[in-house]
């Protein structure tokens, strides 16, 4: 998570209530001003949308970047 | 989702299920259970044996109890599926955690994990640090890169490291509370 609804950086409460308002049973992280996100898009000209999607094979090479809507099809490969 | 094998916090124990039989089996060393003889009677206790009319009674109640244990409908090993439910998913209900993944069968079915899959079980912090992830060196962000690690705080206070996912195939997602 990058920010909350109240556009701040997340604190470790706010991911409990995320995970458990959606109910996910995985781990949760919170990326304050989405430093990693932003490390990731740095080939993107600036421009990023939400969720944006990151995957990486067994030896963690990066695989495939998408951003935004584009992740529906990225999922779709896999 | 499949997370590695771990010897997770949470084990949830049989309660209710359980005490009864324990109860029945839970003769001391050396005395039968419930053979009635003389031998039998002078060793036992005052309350089960000495008191002919009373304790029958409660021999019985505690046969009835033990019948009941193995209905469809409980739940002997207190794992919170009942018998029926558990016969249903293929699991055991003489054991809370089926596949023996330290988390129980009815954790995993509430969590949309797979009780006989000792690899999937819900995430409840205390992730694997695979040896990996000491061999991978991070190259960068771009498609084609080795990542570079990094390390962020999960729901549970504790730090998650990118490289101690290694060995699996990672997916995900940055998102916003909005």
């Amino acid at each position: 998570m990058i920010e909350t609804e109240a556009y701040t950086a997340p604190k470790q409460r706010d991911l409990e209530r995320w995970a458990d308002d959606y109910g996910l049973t995985i781990p949760v992280l919170a990326d304050p001003n989405g430093t990693q996100l932003w490390s990731y898009a740095a080939d993107m000209g600036g421009s990023v949308g939400l969720p944006f999607t990151v995957i990486l094979d067994k030896g963690v090479v990066i695989d495939s970047i998408a951003s935004g809507s584009q992740e529906s099809a990225l999922v779709r490969r896999f | 989702m499949k997370l590695s094998a771990l010897p997770l916090g949470i084990l949830l124990l049989g309660c209710a299920g359980l005490f009864p039989e324990e109860a029945d089996t839970a003769e001391p060393p050396g005395r039968p259970d419930r053979g009635g003889d003389a031998d039998t009677d002078s060793d036992s206790d005052s309350d089960s044996d000495s008191d002919s009319d009373s304790d029958s009674d409660s021999d019985s109640d505690s046969d009835s109890d033990t019948d009941t244990d193995t209905g469809s409908g409980n739940d002997d090993d207190g794992d919170g599926l009942t018998n029926a439910a558990e016969l249903e998913l293929g699991t055991d209900p003489e054991d809370s955690d089926s596949d023996g993944d330290g988390v129980g069968d009815g954790e995993e079915v509430d969590q949309h994990s797979d009780p006989l899959d000792p690899d999937d079980f819900p995430y409840i912090g205390g992730w694997a640090k695979d040896a990996c992830r000491d061999t991978v060196r991070g190259e960068g962000y771009s498609e084609g890169d080795v990542s570079t690690g990094w390390s962020l705080s999960d729901q549970f206070g504790q730090d998650v490291s990118l490289h101690d996912f290694c060995d699996r195939t990672i997916y995900m997602v940055f998102a916003a509370f909005w």
